[in-house]
């Protein structure tokens, strides 16, 4: 589980959210739906294709044009569980 | 129903009747009798005419009232006959429209097309019923109100599903007699597993096996003909038992096919037909806190998280091969770990797509498991991408395609 601000994310917030992704991989791969590079690049594409639903339902302060680097923590983090 | 001797036999409708005794104004027959004992000398009077037996078809339909008593009818000295006192003989369109012509009321009965009572103050005889508390016109088809229950695939405005010959509309839930006796039958199978009970509930008293022709005596009534929007199958000989015949594009089917552990043909079309009535009952919408904490579940009442779902599992199976396991029959559905579903905005979702898309493919109930939406982990939140309310799910390309 890895936890972070939904409302703000600044340059080392993101840098410090990508370091708890590397750890909970390490401790915790098997729990990851897709822990595999082939499965998570493709989750990737997946919610990037969707993140307009993903915007109806979790309230965010950006917008798919205007993106900022709590984007690409939701985009990376939501893709460990993306089916 | 028949009457037997010393009154002539009548055959007055197919099937089992179903009576419901209404009061009406007393007539002026009265049947008296005396009684007896040590102590006291009573009387006892007994009104004829006021009890109403009503005798329905399969969708609940009132197609004739009689009272209880016996019409006399002289025919020539030392020799008489009784009459059945028809009240009133009703035939209808499908939507409930009486025929013109094709039925009388003297007395009238309180209740009507699909047993429910008949406004007449409304807008005239026979065309306005109450449907509860609902207002239906039999000669629109349409409710005053929208639907109570809430259909994903039908609009509020819908009525039977825009199929009244097979459903009927007990309580907004195009639950048919029958239908009601299937479900109670699969669902005390699946909570007792007793294979025999629900087998005898498809096969009725027929005794052998379910191949191309079923017999069916259920202590209901079926529907003369069920509609299916792929195959045909038409129910003969209406009184007693029921035969139905299976026809598939104008043929009979006579080939046993092998039966899957439901107690169903998995060949031939006896799964369809069954599977035809089934369907229109579980269409039935389920609320999430009616539900039990875990259990089986209708897929199709369960809304996707997801905007789309890759083809494959984790272990890099397809779902697709799940779907067709299930049909076969190769897989058991127990065997299956239970879905996640949670309750959003007042409908059920799960977190667990695949399995769901899986299970609706194969039309069979899923095993889920009950779980808090607030009490949900802030990552499992995020699958929460789906824009049309979980009604459908997208299925993105593989990595061949």
């Amino acid at each position: 589980m890895i936890k972070y601000n939904s409302n703000y994310m600044n340059y080392n917030e993101f840098k410090n959210f990508l370091e708890l992704m590397y750890n909970n991989y390490l401790e915790n791969s098997e729990n990851w739906e897709n822990n595999n590079l082939e499965s998570f690049l493709e989750a990737l594409i997946a919610i990037t294709d969707d993140l307009d639903g993903f915007l109806i339902h979790n309230e965010r302060k950006y917008n798919k044009n205007n993106p900022s680097w709590l984007t690409f923590a939701d985009i990376l983090s939501t893709a460990i569980i993306y089916e | 129903m028949i009457q037997t001797s010393p009154l002539h036999n009548y055959h007055i409708y197919n099937s089992s009747p179903q009576g419901r005794v209404a009061t009406i104004k007393p007539k002026d027959l009265i049947y008296t009798n005396y009684l007896y004992n040590s102590n006291t000398f009573s009387k006892f009077t007994r009104v004829l005419g006021q009890k109403q037996y009503e005798i329905q078809d399969h969708l609940g339909n009132v197609k004739l009232v009689f009272n209880d008593y016996k019409e006399l009818t002289p025919i020539s000295v030392g020799s008489e006959k009784y009459d059945l006192n028809v009240l009133s003989l009703l035939n209808y369109y499908p939507f409930g429209m009486s025929m013109p012509g094709m039925g009388f009321e003297a007395g009238g009965s309180r209740y009507g097309f699909n047993g429910h009572e008949k406004d007449d103050e409304v807008s005239g005889v026979g065309n306005h019923l109450s449907f509860g508390n609902q207002g239906y016109s039999p000669r629109f088809g349409k409710r005053w109100n929208q639907d109570k229950v809430e259909h994903i695939d039908l609009s509020p405005y819908v009525t039977f599903a825009n199929d009244p010959i097979n459903n009927s509309d007990l309580d907004g839930n195009y639950e048919t007699r029958v239908g009601i006796m299937l479900r109670q039958a699969e669902e005390s199978y699946l909570k007792t597993g007793d294979k025999e009970a629900l087998m005898a509930h498809y096969k009725g008293n027929a005794v052998g096996t379910v191949i191309g022709i079923i017999v069916i005596t259920l202590p209901a009534t079926v529907p003369l003909m069920v509609r299916n929007p792929v195959k045909t199958v038409n129910a003969v000989n209406a009184v007693g038992s029921f035969t139905v015949g299976l026809v598939d594009d104008g043929n009979q089917i006579n080939t046993p096919g092998p039966i899957d552990d439901a107690g169903r043909a998995t060949k031939g079309f006896v799964k369809a037909t069954i599977g035809n009535l089934t369907k229109k009952v579980k269409s039935k919408i389920i609320k999430f806190d009616e539900l039990p904490s875990e259990g089986v579940v209708n897929p199709k009442s369960i809304r996707f998280s997801q905007e789309s779902i890759r083809k494959t599992f984790k272990n890099g199976k397809s779902f697709s091969g799940m779907t067709s396991d299930l049909k076969s029959g190769k897989l058991n559905p127990k065997d299956v770990k239970p879905i996640r579903i949670v309750e959003k905005g007042g409908k059920i979702f799960t977190l667990d797509n695949r399995r769901l898309k899986a299970f609706q493919d194969a039309n069979i109930d899923i095993p889920y498991q009950k779980v808090d939406y607030n009490k949900l982990p802030e990552r499992e939140l995020q699958k929460f991408t789906t824009e049309n309310n979980g009604k459908t799910i997208r299925i993105r390309k593989g990595k061949n395609d």
